[in-house]
């Protein structure tokens, strides 16, 4: 078992604005046309971007990019705002969400240090071409305070199925919130994460620097993707039936089932991933998993549902959705 | 007390901005009924609620070049423009420092030349950080960690 089982991917995304226009709240219409053709020209000569504009897009297409975390959920409902994309879906740039820009590298598994640095590049990038607003005691100066300072939010999903079951995380949670890292679930919903996945994020950023932002989250998730491996192990070595048993039963509704609503899908997902890390489905790639979870998100799979002409309800379409693309084959087991 | 806009019953603990052909909503959810909908909210300290808790008795009439007052930024959490941290300087640093763990002087990396201002020394501050730890009193430890790091980071970048 190694930490990719168990952080799903990790971000780092920067909040900047430009000098000469005020925050997109009260951007006029003309504002908003000029800023984002500045931004879109600027980020031309770092690479190839897709620009996205919102007003383009079907609800669906819209809430799917959420699903993939590119965007926020607060961008998708700004009828004025864009975002930059580039092709491996790595880096994009959400323009007059919040801030004017929001520039933000996501990578698989645990690779802060890389997302930090791509990221960075970017911004740098742009700087060359924009004047960013800043002031020598706040730095880079942003739409709400929170994000004073450096700008800067990096989260990591990570999945705790292990510390989960052992009833753990509470304690856990608490113990890190003393250290500045802020615990989400999934999308950032307030309620109880699905299917054992937490969002960690530094909470604060201002009077830190990026290193220490960086370092501070890195070595947060290391420790507690270190205590969920040892969690798992220990669960399995004690309970070896059970844990079978439940992963097994997962694999066998998601495999079977004629329809699978949401939470039920996360929670049987989350006992498939459990199951990979341990050895018990060890022919099924991690990475598969992942992607079966993103894929079977509401908008994503409404959007396949809509190209493939199928129609059903939600619940339906996800258990076919599996049948069909994944749990069919026999080889798995 | 805020109301859930949803149920209209229970106390709302979530709340965000919504942003529709550039007007602002702020909209406000029960716990439950935010998971119901499965809405993405974020439980962060909000401004408004920082700003609305602080008493400020006069609601003054300071409004700023870009035409927002603190009470529009009481109602939101946001700011209009980057002049308005100079407007309502006086007003936004207790709530900035109460919500950046009493910080606020930036150390962003693109800015060398920001000088530690006391005459600490590391030793005694490492004193602080034991104690601080010792105590569990986190917070603390870590704003003195990263004094001791900004110093020995400048010791080192001295010539000798
Ligand atoms: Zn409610
Ligand atoms: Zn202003």
């Amino acid at each position: 078992m190694n930490v990719s089982d168990v952080v799903l991917s990790c971000r780092v995304r920067l909040a900047r604005n430009i000098d000469e226009f005020p925050f997109p709240s009260k951007l006029s219409k003309e504002q908003t046309c000029d800023l984002t053709e500045k931004i879109v020209g600027a980020s031309k000569s770092f690479g190839e971007f897709n620009h996205v504009k919102i007003s383009d897009l079907n609800p669906n297409e819209r809430n799917r990019f959420v699903e993939k975390h590119l965007v926020s959920h607060e961008l998708i409902s700004c009828d004025n705002a864009s975002f930059l994309v580039n092709e491996q879906e790595t880096l994009s740039v959400m323009i007059c969400e919040e801030d004017h820009m929001r520039i933000q590298c996501i990578l698989p598994s645990l690779d802060l240090y890389s997302a930090d640095k791509l990221s960075f590049s970017a911004d740098k990038a742009f700087a060359e071409k924009l004047s960013y607003s800043q002031s020598p005691r706040f730095g880079y100066l942003t739409a709400c305070p929170t994000n004073l300072g450096t700008g800067m939010r990096a989260s990591a999903m990570i999945h705790l199925a292990g510390l989960t079951m052992a009833k753990q995380t509470d304690s856990l949670f608490r113990q890190i919130q003393k250290l500045g890292v802020l615990v989400r679930g999934f999308y950032g919903e307030g309620s109880a994460a699905l299917g054992g996945i937490y969002q960690l994020s530094n909470q604060f950023t201002l009077g830190v620097s990026e290193d220490d932002i960086i370092e501070t989250l890195d070595r947060t998730l290391n420790r507690i993707a270190e205590q969920e491996m040892n969690i798992r192990e220990v669960l399995y070595q004690k309970n070896k039936t059970l844990i079978e048993d439940v992963i097994m039963r997962s694999f066998g509704i998601c495999k079977y089932a004629k329809r699978l609503p949401y939470d039920e899908f996360m929670s049987h997902i989350s006992n498939i991933k459990l199951g990979i890390s341990l050895g018990i489905l060890s022919n099924i790639p991690m990475q598969s998993a992942d992607e079966l979870l993103i894929k079977c998100q509401s908008a994503s799979l409404a959007l396949h549902m809509a190209e493939n002409n199928i129609k059903a309800p939600d619940d339906v379409a996800r258990a076919e959705y599996l049948r069909n693309n994944f749990f069919n084959m026999e080889r798995y087991i | 007390m805020i109301l859930c806009d949803k149920c209209k019953a229970k106390e709302a603990v979530m709340h965000r901005i919504i942003i529709t052909n550039g007007k602002k909503h702020a909209q406000h959810f029960c716990l439950e009924c935010a998971a119901q909908a499965g809405i993405m909210m974020f439980k962060l300290p909000s401004f408004a609620e920082l700003a609305a808790s602080e008493q400020m008795s006069d609601n003054s009439s300071l409004k700023c070049v870009c035409g927002h007052t603190f009470s529009d930024f009481k109602k939101t959490g946001m700011l209009g423009c980057t002049e308005c941290y100079n407007t309502f300087s006086e007003k936004l640093l207790p709530i900035i420092s109460s919500a950046q763990l009493g910080r606020t002087q930036q150390k962003n990396r693109s800015f060398t030349s920001s000088v530690p201002n006391e005459s600490e020394d590391v030793v005694s501050l490492q004193k602080l950080l034991d104690e601080a730890v010792a105590t569990e009193n986190y917070e603390e430890a870590v704003i003195l960690r990263d004094k001791i790091r900004a110093l020995s980071r400048d010791k080192q970048e001295e010539p000798k």
